[in-house]
């Protein structure tokens, strides 16, 4: 899993210091004043231009004036009321058939022989989800309106006193409130399917002769091999199993008529709910130098960049407001890591590439010893460091205090790794290593990743609202929908129309196809003017793009089933900042709705 | 109104009823016994569906996964399988490797009879992804995911021999060859939980007595083997084999040799070896049995060599005999023309010609070469259509022979054959045996009792490399000199001793390195034992070598010489190779690079072992081999021409005219 630094913002780190509150102020400013113009010039056609103004102005003051303050409660919870009674209607259950017979045959099409099992059910079932309660919101949304108006019953509503901001309100509440039953139905399915999906028993093999080693049986493709520990009276009462497939086992002795029966728990560390603290990642270079990245070794992916090993190529992490009790106490300061490995020559296959970590106080006068570890690729490597350890000081060697002497008065602590073995390299990125604050539990980020579902299906019903205010059933869904495929897919666009890729805009590109001039060559027709207009218009072609993905929500960014999957803790500032997100684009599209549905002639209809 | 509608409907539904009738007599599915046989034939379209094999169930299993996966595709199945492969791309590239796997699966459960999914994500997991993790243990998961793949795959395309021949390759190759291969080997004899799961999967039991190295667990080499033995019983059972004849059937003996090194180089020298040698030959022997479609058009048995040889003397002396007047006078002109260095060197045995003899030599039978049909042509006109008759014989025979000759040459048969002989003598024994003793020791720091051993090695090495010199071109001869290399450390002293019993064998490698060594000898060395008995292989290259000029560089290569049984390879054969070392080539191996079955080579990084191509880069299953027994590699090809030295002149052998040759029987 890829944790992007933006996901690791805090909430107001992104409400301020990244413009989360000034671009979306922008956003709101700029639909306003669009709004306000389209419906000026529309009224002005129809009505002159005074009369237009006083028009436009008249329903803006109705919201504020009337409207608004108006707006009952108890009306929009009726048309809510109506809203779900018409979604239960017209079948919404059969999307909860479908999720199960989904369920039902899943175990066909997912290989229960996976590396990691957990990781894979927890993926296809929230993913499962999304899709179906995304297409859920999409047509329940989209048709409801229209149909109403095209068969005049919305007329039996509007005749009694009730509200434009009611009708969209109650619309939106409505469908979110089916919507949010059949996801909690499904949220509680997906439970159960993890945990019946992942729960395997093992039987005891071989034990040695002494009861300290052995070897489970072979189930759900894999084995353990096991080690007891003695208790006070020196006897092997209980021990864990190796880490296989991403878990272990906890094996228990007890001596019944003389003869130790073993038993083994059910799998551990499958379902879990890390709590990361990230620091920032620098490298230095074969100089001792810092800089921004390390070496590519070859990769397409430059995700992870290398340091090479036997110089003095290092990677440091720094580490912000560390302290003894974010480590339950801090006797220990866990840290976990999964570099790569890269080897330039064979070298020892067996014992596998070597590195050292070392913690070090940002003002470079005090380090601990240099803790070796051999690389374990693809998996979480834990090193548990105790608060005291040797070190040195100013190069002097001492005892010294994880979280006394390491971490400046800041609160820094910069922790650097290196590789010993000459000639290979460690490959890392900013996320691969991180202090372990402690465990959240996984129900509740289980919670929290559908919580993103659900946020990612209102917006859909938003949207989906908003356009059908205006819009006929068929082309308010195609309508949203093109927004749902923006926002999910929309990067290469966004690339297009900030030029990040080569070939110039719709009217270059066009032309460049049939004229078979590939993307980087140079845009040459011969006249100079002609090109000159069409990256012109290209140019405000792309602009108008990168107006429109800035507006529309990114529907990707509220998909957190991986940290669910990956068994880390979604941030509460990431589910901050999309609950935030989702409250300002539902006022946003209520809003437009609202005027939308406002200015129709419902009766004319 | 109503009665208008009610009407158009009772039409809409007869029609269809009605349209159902001939729908289920020409869509009738036929009716099979528990055995398999056929109690009805079912519709038209059921026939046409057994005949061209169309049915999913000729296919190969059918899953109820994969069924629905199509269904609910409707029909966009290669649509959504594009995608999905663009997905595993983009999950490899990112190294998100159980995404990959899980994709992969998705794409195989939606078109599962497309073969080279099969063959190439397989190859994908085993070679490519396995050498993306560091831990051995982890290279080795991903090694038999890869084979498990293939085995999942044999079951849904029963009839494609795709599978089992690319499991051969992968339990062999990726198991044996590897850097890891120690380990490997060790994981993979232990792995009792994935011979069950094979069984279970695929019925091939790895417990087997065919399967069993020396510690009575399977072994990788001999699994391989069994592999492509299953390959071959789809084929005897009507399948078609998944590469050319010869090249598929030389694989499951050739395992066979490999496993012999493997268990000789893992220091298990005595009966175990010799058996595994004595079995291999055997197994060699039957694929010389084999009946050979060649890309000439005709069929050959590996085998016959020495038959096919006689039969074309005979002829040869036939036709000279028949034609005695006018070849002579042919032969008296032409001889004529030549000088009288070439006519000496002509004179001249081919193994006893120096370097400028041989260039001599080559030019006068150029000269001298006379094709049959033309010497029939000139014969008087009462005897020309016998002649013609005769000469196209003869060159049929020739042509016979040349063909054995050549597919022989593309895979060392003759290296081979003479290598689980020569493994099986005393004295191989008794060399390898010491040598490995004598290492063993010099770990163990007990110098004298090392010094011992070696100096029995040696001896032996020689006696073997005299009865068999094509082995001092080998793997084994480099394992000999990396032992002569500590022996050198042992003695201590700058020189080896004069009566160091591989005096000559240092220096015939030196020259052989230096590529200075005689082209002439080199081309019989394998050979050399059956056409040259009693002569020295050693002290003839050294006596020829000794006071051989340095060739120099020139704008034109000097040819090399030019007999019946040098090797030739047409542009047609496409000769193949021994798919060689981990290479990270695809499945997808269109090209069949000549094709020397030897050690596979191996690279000195892990990273370089398995190298990386993308699998579209669709490579050559061989990579990095080196043609130990010599024969094989950097041969020309000549198929329009080839010379036979002949007592007095040169017949030239071109096509012979139209006409049926014999298909031979399989040789006794």
């Amino acid at each position: 899993m890829r944790i992007e630094d933006y996901q690791m913002w805090g909430y107001f780190e992104w409400l301020f210091t990244n413009y989360g509150l000034l671009l979306g102020l922008l956003v709101a400013v700029a639909v306003a004043v669009l709004g306000f113009l389209v419906c000026y010039i529309v009224s002005m056609a129809r009505y002159g231009p005074s009369e237009g103004f006083y028009n436009v102005t008249k329903v803006i003051y109705e919201l504020i004036a009337r409207d608004l303050p108006d707006t009952s409660m108890r009306r929009i919870y009726a048309l809510s009321k109506l809203a779900f009674q018409e979604a239960i209607r017209r079948r919404v259950l059969v999307v909860m058939a479908v999720f199960i017979i989904g369920l039902l045959f899943a175990g066909w099409f997912l290989d229960p022989g996976a590396s990691n099992v957990a990781r894979l059910y927890i993926s296809f079932v929230m993913t499962g989800t999304s899709f179906l309660v995304m297409l859920l919101g999409l047509f329940l949304s989209c048709f409801s309106l229209p149909a109403d108006i095209k068969n005049k019953t919305v007329q039996t509503i509007t005749t009694k006193p009730v509200r434009c901001t009611e009708i969209v309100l109650g619309r939106v509440f409505g469908f979110t409130a089916v919507g949010t039953l059949l996801l909690v139905a499904m949220g509680v399915l997906s439970y159960i399917f993890v945990i019946r999906g992942i729960r395997h028993e093992h039987e005891i093999k071989d034990v040695s002769p002494d009861g300290r080693t052995g070897t489970t049986s072979y189930d759900a493709s894999h084995s353990h091999t096991f080690e007891m520990v003695a208790d006070e009276n020196g006897k092997f009462t209980i021990g864990t199993t190796d880490e296989q497939k991403g878990h272990r086992h906890v094996v228990t002795a007890t001596e019944v008529n003389g003869k130790m029966q073993y038993e083994i728990g059910p799998p551990e560390g499958l379902l879990a709910a890390r709590i990361p603290k990230f620091g920032k990642l620098a490298m230095t270079n074969r100089d001792g130098e810092i800089v921004g990245r390390g070496l590519n070794v070859g990769y397409e992916s430059e995700y992870q960049t290398y340091i090479e090993g036997n110089s003095l190529m290092s990677a440091v992490w720094t580490f912000e407001n560390v302290s003894a009790r974010r480590f339950q106490g801090g006797d220990t300061l866990p840290i976990e890591m999964s570099l790569k490995a890269f080897r330039t020559y064979k070298g020892d296959i067996v014992t596998g590439v070597q590195g050292e970590i070392i913690l070090r106080n940002p003002n470079g006068n005090l380090e601990s010893e240099r803790r070796g570890f051999i690389v374990k690729e693809f998996a979480l490597d834990r090193i548990e460091i105790p608060r005291t350890l040797p070190g040195f000081e100013n190069g002097e060697p001492r005892e010294v205090d994880v979280f006394d002497d390491l971490v400046d008065e800041e609160g820094n602590l910069e922790v650097v790794v290196r590789c010993t073995d000459a000639g290979q390299y460690f490959g890392m990125a900013a996320p691969d290593l991180y202090l372990r604050e402690g465990d959240s539990a996984f129900g509740w980020n289980l919670f929290k990743g559908f919580l993103g579902i659900w946020m990612q299906m209102v917006l859909i019903i938003c949207l989906g609202v908003m356009f059908s205010t205006f819009l006929s059933g068929p082309v308010a869904m195609v309508a949203t929908l093109t927004s749902l495929i923006l926002g999910f897919f929309g990067g290469l666009a966004l690339d297009i129309a900030t030029g990040a890729t080569s070939g110039g805009g719709p009217i270059e590109s066009l032309i460049r196809m049939p004229l078979q001039v590939g993307s980087e060559v140079e845009f040459d027709l011969g006249n100079p003017t002609l090109e000159f207009v069409i990256q012109k218009f290209d140019q405000g072609a792309m602009f108008t793009i990168w107006t429109v993905f800035q507006a529309l929500p990114s529907f990707g960014q509220f998909n957190t089933s991986e940290f669910v999957a990956y068994g880390y803790n979604i941030f509460d500032a990431l589910v901050a900042r999309h609950l935030t997100m989702t409250l300002a684009y539902f006022l946003l599209t209520s809003l437009v709705a609202y005027f939308f549905l406002k200015t129709r002639e419902l009766a004319a209809a | 109104m109503n009665t208008v509608v009610l009407r158009r409907r009772l039409v809409y539904i007869c029609a269809m009823v009605l349209l159902l009738v001939p729908l289920y007599f020409l869509g009738k599915p036929s009716v099979r016994r528990q055995d398999g046989s056929i109690l009805d034939q079912g519709g038209a379209l059921a026939q046409l569906r057994t005949h061209y094999d169309l049915g999913q169930s000729d296919l190969g299993e059918m899953d109820p996964a994969s069924e629905s996966m199509r269904l609910a595709t409707l029909g966009l199945r290669g649509v959504a399988a594009s995608i999905l492969w663009q997905k595993a791309e983009y999950y490899k590239k990112e190294q998100y490797w159980d995404r990959l796997a899980a994709t992969l699966n998705q794409i195989a459960v939606l078109q599962p009879h497309f073969v080279k999914v099969w063959e190439f994500q397989a190859h994908n997991m085993s070679y490519n992804v396995s050498v993306e993790f560091d831990d051995y243990r982890q290279r080795y998961e991903w090694a038999k995911r890869g084979m498990g793949y293939l085995v999942k795959g044999s079951k849904y395309n029963k009839r494609r021999t795709e599978m089992p021949y690319e499991l051969g390759w992968f339990f062999g190759n990726k198991l044996g060859v590897a850097d890891e291969r120690v380990q490997f080997r060790e994981l993979f004899r232990n792995d009792g939980n994935f011979h069950d799961e094979m069984f279970d999967e695929s019925g091939l039991d790895f417990t087997q007595r065919a399967a069993r190295g020396p510690d009575s667990k399977p072994d990788n080499w001999l699994v391989g083997s069994l592999w492509y033995q299953r390959a071959y019983d789809m084929v005897d059972a009507g399948s078609k084999p998944a590469r050319s004849a010869m090249m598929f059937y030389r694989m499951s003996p050739q395992w066979r040799m490999k496993y012999a090194e493997a268990i000789q180089s893992e220091g298990i020298l005595n009966y175990p070896a010799r058996q595994a040698w004595e079995q291999a030959g055997e197994s060699w022997f039957s694929f010389g049995q084999r009946q050979i479609v060649t890309t000439f058009g005709d069929t050959i048995f590996l085998n016959e060599l020495d038959i096919a040889s006689e039969e074309a003397e005979k002829q040869k002396a036939e036709f000279e005999a028949f034609c005695g007047v006018t070849l002579d006078r042919l032969k008296a002109e032409r001889e004529a023309k030549l000088s009288p260095e070439e006519v000496a060197a002509l004179a001249k045995d081919e193994v006893d010609r120096s370097f400028d003899e041989l260039l001599l030599a080559r030019h006068a039978m150029d000269q001298m070469a006379i094709a049959p049909l033309d010497i029939a042509r000139e014969t008087p006109e009462e005897m020309r259509v016998e002649a013609i008759q005769k000469a196209n014989q003869l060159i049929n025979a020739e042509e016979k022979v040349r063909h054995i000759n050549t597919y022989r040459d593309q895979i060392n048969f003759a290296y081979w054959e003479a290598r689980c002989i020569a493994e099986q003598e005393d004295a191989a024994l008794a060399a390898r045996t010491s040598m490995f003793e004598a290492n063993k020791l010099l770990d163990l720091g007990e110098l004298d009792a090392a010094l011992e051993k070696f100096e029995v090695a040696w001896v032996n090495w020689r006696k073997l490399f005299d009865d068999y010199p094509g082995m001092m071109v080998d793997d084994a001869a480099d394992d000999v000199l990396a032992s002569i290399s500590r022996y050198r450390k042992l003695l201590d002293a700058p020189d080896l001793p004069d009566d160091f019993a591989l005096g000559d064998f240092m220096k015939f490698r030196e020259i052989h390195e230096n590529n200075l060594a005689d082209p002439a000898l080199m081309s019989v060395i394998s050979s050399w034992p059956k056409r040259y008995p009693g002569r020295n292989f050693l002290t003839e290259m050294l006596r020829k070598t000794k006071n051989a000029p340095t060739p120099t560089l020139s704008d034109e290569p000097p040819p090399l010489p030019q007999r019946g049984n040098i090797p030739e390879t047409t542009p047609e054969t496409t000769p193949e190779t021994t798919q060689p070392g981990n290479s990270e080539t695809t499945p997808e191996a269109v090209t069949e690079v000549t094709d020397s079955p030897e050690q596979p080579a191996e690279s000195e990084t892990a990273d370089a072992e398995d190298s990386k191509s993308e699998p579209e880069a669709t490579g050559t299953e061989a990579t990095g081999t080196e043609a130990t027994g010599t024969e094989a590699a950097g041969t020309e090809s000549t198929e329009a021409e080839v010379t036979e030295p002949t007592s007095g002149g040169t017949l030239k052998v071109e096509s012979p005219d139209p006409g049926d040759a014999p298909i031979p029987d399989a040789p006794k």
